[in-house]
């Protein structure tokens, strides 16, 4: 088969096969969209869309929780040559003022010319201020007529815009083109990816307007024509075993989620729920979109061999949404390397530990590059470093965006001369890669992002307090979930408990985060630069030495 | 980070609500204590939802304790709900947390929960009240 250029290739091409997608809402009620019905509607709600203006490369947003209705609108911007960026909805979001202030800045960032939703939704768009948008409730571009075939549009022309998912005020829209989207895909269908078969049946609780969800499993399942089973997030958070309940119904071969996903099985799946399951067909366990700890990994494996499930599946994974997705795959297993601590922390040096070594470091191995991509670890002056060294990883090829949109200062700090910069760091052992930090600020939890600007000024804007400086960072050790730190410098009269729990509840409120530290010194401690900007890093080093306020 | 037109109101509506609901289980703990529910006209007309929940034995009592049971059970470090608690600020609930709740409500009282009620839930009152409402639809079977 010829890869498809576009998406509408992709969907055309399966909607010749007999498989298809199986939606379960978040209350359980499951409903079928064969590839074949799914191009039908497409080409209907595509009609409905262009008969109200819009026209090729028009962005369309798309609030839609429902699993069903999202994937039906999805298609059908797409189709009807138009770029949907999916939007957080709002019983994802936590609250409305958080999905108000996410959704407005998504609307303008991206220009977005109309918002398809649902009715469950449609009743709380007003709260997100939605000037001069066209609100179009998807059974609204349903019940007409059909476009003959999917508008037809370059291959190089942008598919999708993907805003990157967590609390930051301001995240930037990813450009993904269909000829991005084609390469990312192979590579992972490919043999340094799952390897994909024509039988793999896909099973997955990942959020659609998420990348890992949106390309990894449903975009992913249409370009292989494989049977894909999508589930709400909802229904998975308010019961894990509904993810594996599925997996062991359908006879999933492959499904993936974060590191957080397997613990929260481990944690609040029954032991007698265990013993209902069936979880021998699942041969690709994919770990990703946040720090992989080897020892969630093996607790999993560990419960769950009894239903069936074997360690060896478990596949480490390594992206971003930059990246389209993915960047490299594990060889599978629980691969890890185990350094010597002490040089890695001291000298950026990963030495696999002796038995001498003091404090032993576990890294999961993420594999090598795609065919066709390729993957360097660079010092701070771009110049590639020899293997076991630890610097900032880079990569190249035909899954890296064009850019993002509308930020052409954003797009050149992060791309040169084709290489993709993206803020984590890691070294190459063997060809493969191994991550093990981060050269951006960015706190993940749970598989959500936090940018510690956003958190700073939650924590400025307190009303009564006004801190004359506030610094917020994480502290990301291998292994273990990141700690949130905010240090504050706040003047005598405000006692410091007070000001410790206002900040505790101030970040609860606005990021649904819990810190696990708060620091109030006096005016003057934080270190800055000469302009007078708060210093991050260096407040984080002088925590850690425990030389903040000397 | 300003927040909507449409945000204060529904802030404040919901902050009023709590504030009700809080005054409406005083009072009615009050009077189920001192056996004049039913007797006094006058405390129909002023506590109208009290009368509608008098004829079951104590319905309203279960709900709250079920759910503060539910959510003591939940948490990861020793809380106190009260029904005016916010499970964010109060409580240190994360999001994943509130999901986990929502699951183990719905479980133990056999209720659905509509997606969009998600959004609206920051008090233990609000969802004593959501849980209660659910629970009443679904015994009347009414679509919930």
């Amino acid at each position: 088969m010829n890869a498809p250029g576009t998406i509408a290739d992709a969907l055309i091409a399966a909607a010749t096969s007999e498989r298809g997608i199986q939606a379960i809402e978040h209350d359980g009620r499951t409903s079928r969209l064969a590839y074949t019905a799914l191009l039908a509607e497409s080409l209907k709600i595509a009609a409905a869309l262009r008969a109200r203006g819009l026209s090729d490369g028009d962005r369309v947003a798309l609030v839609i929780p429902e699993v069903g209705d999202f994937v039906r609108a999805f298609f059908g911007i797409s189709v009807a040559g138009l770029v949907p960026v999916a939007l957080c909805p709002p019983a994802h979001a936590g609250d409305l003022p958080t999905f108000a202030r996410q959704s407005r800045h998504i609307f303008v960032a991206s220009r977005a010319s109309a918002v398809v939703t649902s009715e469950s939704v449609a009743p709380l768009l007003d709260v997100a201020g939605l000037d001069g948008l066209i609100v179009l409730p998807i059974d609204a571009l349903r019940g007409g007529a059909s476009i003959a075939e999917p508008v037809r549009v370059p291959a190089a022309s942008p598919a999708l815009l993907q805003f990157t998912s967590g609390s930051t005020a301001a995240p930037k829209g990813v450009v993904l083109t269909h000829a991005n989207l084609g390469a990312n895909i192979a590579a992972i269908a490919g043999p340094n990816g799952i390897a994909a078969q024509a039988t793999d049946i896909g099973v997955s609780w990942l959020p659609l307007y998420h990348d890992m969800g949106l390309i990894g499993m449903l975009l992913s399942a249409v370009y292989s024509r494989a049977d894909t089973i999508l589930m709400s997030p909802v229904l998975f958070l308010k019961r894990p075993t509904a993810w594996l309940d599925a997996i062991s119904t359908y006879r999933g071969t492959v499904s993936f989620a974060p590191n957080f996903a397997y613990e929260l099985c481990v944690r609040r799946v029954k032991p007698s729920q265990i013993d209902t399951l069936d979880l021998s067909t699942w041969r690709v366990a994919g770990c990703g979109a946040e720090p992989i700890r080897p020892d969630t990994l093996r607790a999993f494996a560990e419960r769950f061999a009894r239903a069936g499930f074997r360690a060896s599946s478990f596949v480490a994974s390594y992206g971003l949404a930059e990246h389209s997705l993915a960047v490299a795959f594990g060889r599978g297993g629980i691969d890890e390397d185990i350094v010597d601590g002490d040089r890695l922390v001291r000298q950026s040096i990963a030495l696999p530990s002796t038995n001498g070594s003091a404090a032993v470091v576990r890294i999961a191995g993420c594999g090598r590059a795609f065919p066709g991509h390729e993957l360097r670890i660079v010092d701070d002056h771009d110049r590639p470093l020899p293997e076991r060294h630890v610097g900032s990883i880079v990569a190249r090829g035909p899954s890296v965006m064009p850019g993002y949109f509308d930020d052409p200062d954003a797009s050149a700090d992060a791309l040169r001369d084709g290489w993709l910069r993206t803020g984590d760091l890691g070294y190459l052992a063997d060809g493969q890669l191994y991550v093990c930090g981060r050269t951006k600020d960015v706190i993940i939890r749970q598989g959500r992002k936090y940018h510690p600007p956003d958190l700073e000024s939650a924590i400025a804007d307190l009303p009564g307090m006004r801190p004359s400086g506030v610094v917020v960072f994480g502290i990301s050790r291998l292994g273990e979930a990141d700690q949130v730190v905010a240090v504050l410098e706040a003047r005598a009269r405000h006692a410091s408990g007070d000001a410790v729990d206002q900040v505790r509840r101030r970040i609860r409120e606005t990021a649904g985060l819990e810190l696990d530290a708060v620091v109030v010194t006096p005016p003057g401690t934080i270190p800055r630069t000469t302009s007078g900007k708060v210093r991050r890093a260096e407040t984080r080093d002088r925590y850690l030495a425990g030389t903040l306020e000397q | 980070m300003s927040t909507g037109p449409g945000l204060p109101v529904s802030r404040r509506r919901s902050h009023i609500e709590d504030r009700a609901l809080a005054g409406r289980r005083q009072a009615r703990l009050q009077n189920v204590h001192l056996g004049i529910v039913g007797q006094h006209p006058a405390l129909h007309a002023t506590f109208p939802s009290l009368v509608e929940t008098a004829d079951i034995s104590h319905p309203a009592d279960r709900f709250e304790q079920d759910t503060i049971d539910i959510l003591k059970r939940i948490s990861r470090r020793p809380i106190e709900p009260t029904l005016e608690s916010e499970l964010l600020a109060d409580l240190g609930f994360d999001s994943l947390q509130v999901l986990e709740l929502v699951g183990e409500l719905e479980e133990h009282f056999n209720i659905a929960v509509p997606l969009n009620d998600l959004s609206r839930i920051r008090t233990v009152s609000q969802i004593v009240a959501e849980v209660r409402g659910l629970a009443a639809a679904a015994a009347e079977g009414r679509p919930q």
